[in-house]
């Protein structure tokens, strides 16, 4: 995932921002989690590709 | 010869052909891969109607990216692909990498209600809605919302129903052409080997609010 995606994504619950963590980078974000804090779901990126889905639903 | 995006439509269908399906295909999620002349005729015709060159693509249920890739090898500028399947996704990224057109496109794991991102273009293959009725209609409804035109293919048995569907919406059908999918054997509830069935492919203008 390119972290100029940050900008755009937002948490599917709330609409709310996500907080980036990375784990692992290299061209692009490989490894790592999206936070939404006021959800206190992690969204983690596998591979350089974000799992946007919710907990409930995976 | 039909040149599209710089490279013939053969050529297209030929790469497309390469892409691995789905290795553990879900028939919930009706998982069946368009097939790769089918996918080349219809990123040719989205191409020649000024849809795909530096346009902003989104495959939506993009599967194993045929669609996407496709896109980006014909001159997209950016292409979204989002699919709920975290397997089918994972293999497009690779197939995407593979052939270094990853800079190009976004790959997410996501619920199509869920996407959000204003696009030029829709080029997508739900679900036929033959094992949940109406399967097809979030993905379309979806794509009225997020951009200014749509591919899309659907049963052919349900084109009455869709024609209506759509044009109650407000938007209009520019563009119709139907397709035989050859349906392998792939699901307990088949009992044939193989069997044609019909598709029919929407091109249609969404009208803005």
């Amino acid at each position: 995932m390119k972290e100029s995606l940050l900008n755009i994504l937002r948490c599917p619950e709330c609409k709310g921002e996500l907080e980036l963590a990375v784990e692992k980078k290299n061209k692009e974000i490989e490894e790592g989690t999206l936070h939404c804090s006021k959800c206190a779901i992690d969204y983690p990126i596998k591979d350089g590709i974000p799992n946007m889905i919710t907990p409930k639903h995976r | 010869m039909v040149y599209i995006g710089g490279i013939k439509k053969k050529d297209l269908e030929i790469k497309l052909e390469t892409i691995s399906s789905y290795s553990d295909p879900s028939p919930q999620l009706e998982q069946y891969s368009t097939p790769a002349h089918i996918a080349a005729d219809i990123l040719f015709t989205a191409y020649v109607n000024g849809h795909i060159k530096d346009k902003i693509i989104a495959d939506l249920g993009c599967g194993t990216g045929i669609f996407a890739l496709g896109s980006a090898y014909i001159g997209a500028e950016k292409v979204k692909a989002i699919d709920i399947d975290e397997d089918a996704v994972a293999k497009a990224k690779r197939e995407a990498k593979k052939r270094s057109l990853a800079n190009s496109i976004d790959f997410k794991i996501q619920d199509v209600t869920k996407f959000r991102t204003k696009v030029d273009t829709v080029i997508m293959n739900p679900p036929f809605g033959s094992q949940k009725k109406g399967a097809d209609l979030p993905f379309l409804e979806k794509a009225f919302k997020v951009s200014d035109a749509v591919y899309s293919i659907h049963n052919a048995k349900t084109v009455d129903f869709l024609e209506n569907f759509i044009k109650d919406k407000g938007h209009s059908v520019f563009w119709e052409k139907r397709y035989m999918f050859e349906i392998h054997h792939m699901f307990e509830f088949h009992k044939k080997k193989k069997e044609d069935f019909e598709v029919i492919l929407f091109g249609i203008n969404v009208k803005r609010e």
